[in-house]
């Protein structure tokens, strides 16, 4: 059920752990054990699946998505109620 | 023990009960599992716009529910046959769950759906074993995370053996790998969450109850056909997965 999603990488958290921020806002710890490449810089974007960074997402390719979702949520957002 | 186990499970507390041990630890489902408790614990009696947030999970559920002639996707029988599995998965045609495991698969294409989808059946452990990139990043020799992913994101039966407070501890099988086949292995005993602070899912845990597991919690009670069911299903899907039996060896000499 489970599905992969992008995330940014808020800080290295030490060996093997980064702090990153998925595209709601959470922020969580994620595993760079399955992780291919160099370490992740902050401001960079992996791809994170179940509690693991599987791949880095190219940068501009993530910041549309972004950008994209977060236009797809405030649609979705109903406005404030007016007050009678 | 306060649980929402008084009666039979709605289709929408029967979903949550399975999605919140994911969404707790942040893995799908919407940010906040708060809600996704709530339902599972049977104290919000209407959250249907919550298990359509499990973008993973749902689109299953709707296939299984218009496979079946059934119009609620969170109807129990539909929840059941996606969790552990039942006579409706059977209905669902190998095109269509094969179309539906294409549009999840991990776009780096490291599933194995592109390579088996159309043999597996439409319970859980489908999305695990064939749409997850696991599989294909444990035949790469990334062992130990995925091995880990697999064998606690599948729903996994089990025998409790113990009851110890807010958690038990429960005889199941593991997954293994051979380098070649993934597979059920051998049994281990493993300490499992059943409540919170005296909160569950399912009333009176005892020594000797059957029990349907998801990451680090018991999430219900199986009765002999459901855990039958859901070992048949996870067997089917990981040969679905697995390659395909080597061709008997040629006879020389006639």
């Amino acid at each position: 059920m489970c599905m992969s999603r992008l995330h940014v990488v808020r800080a290295l958290k030490g060996p093997g752990v980064a702090e990153v921020e998925d595209l709601a806002g959470s922020v969580h710890d994620v595993s760079l054990l399955a992780l291919d490449g160099p370490a992740p810089l902050p401001g960079s974007w992996l791809v994170v699946h179940s509690g693991y960074a599987l791949g880095h997402a190219d940068p501009v390719e993530a910041e549309r998505v972004a950008l994209e979702w977060a236009a797809a949520a405030e649609a979705a957002t109903p406005p404030p109620r007016r007050r009678r | 023990m306060r649980d929402g186990s008084s009666g039979p499970a709605s289709g929408e507390t029967l979903f949550a009960r399975y999605a919140y041990p994911p969404n707790a630890l942040g893995y799908c489902g919407p940010p906040d599992a708060g809600p996704t408790w709530s339902a599972a614990i049977g104290s919000v009696p209407r959250t249907r716009h919550l298990a359509a947030a499990f973008d993973g999970a749902w689109p299953y559920l709707v296939l299984l529910a218009g496979s079946n002639g059934i119009a609620d996707p969170l109807d129990p029988r539909v929840v059941e046959a996606y969790w552990v599995g039942n006579e409706l998965v059977h209905a669902v045609s190998p095109v269509a769950l094969g179309a539906l495991a294409h549009r999840l698969g991990h776009p780096s294409g490291a599933g194995c759906a592109a390579a088996a989808p159309a043999a597996g059946m439409p319970q859980h452990s489908f999305h695990v074993f064939a749409v997850y990139p696991w599989l294909g990043l444990l035949r790469k020799g990334r062992v130990e995370p995925a091995l880990h992913v697999l064998d606690q994101c599948r729903i996994r039966g089990g025998r409790v053996e113990e009851v110890d407070g807010d958690h038990a501890l429960v005889t199941s099988r593991c997954l293994a790998f051979d380098g070649r086949d993934l597979s059920v292995g051998v049994e281990r005993v493993e300490r499992v969450r059943h409540r919170v602070d005296g909160v569950g899912f399912i009333a009176d845990l005892h020594r000797g109850d059957v029990v349907a597991m998801h990451w680090d919690w018991i999430c219900d009670r199986l009765p002999p056909t459901s855990a039958r069911s859901l070992a048949a299903c996870t067997e089917h899907n990981l040969a679905a997965v697995n390659p395909s039996p080597a061709p008997p060896a040629p006879t020389t000499g006639d």
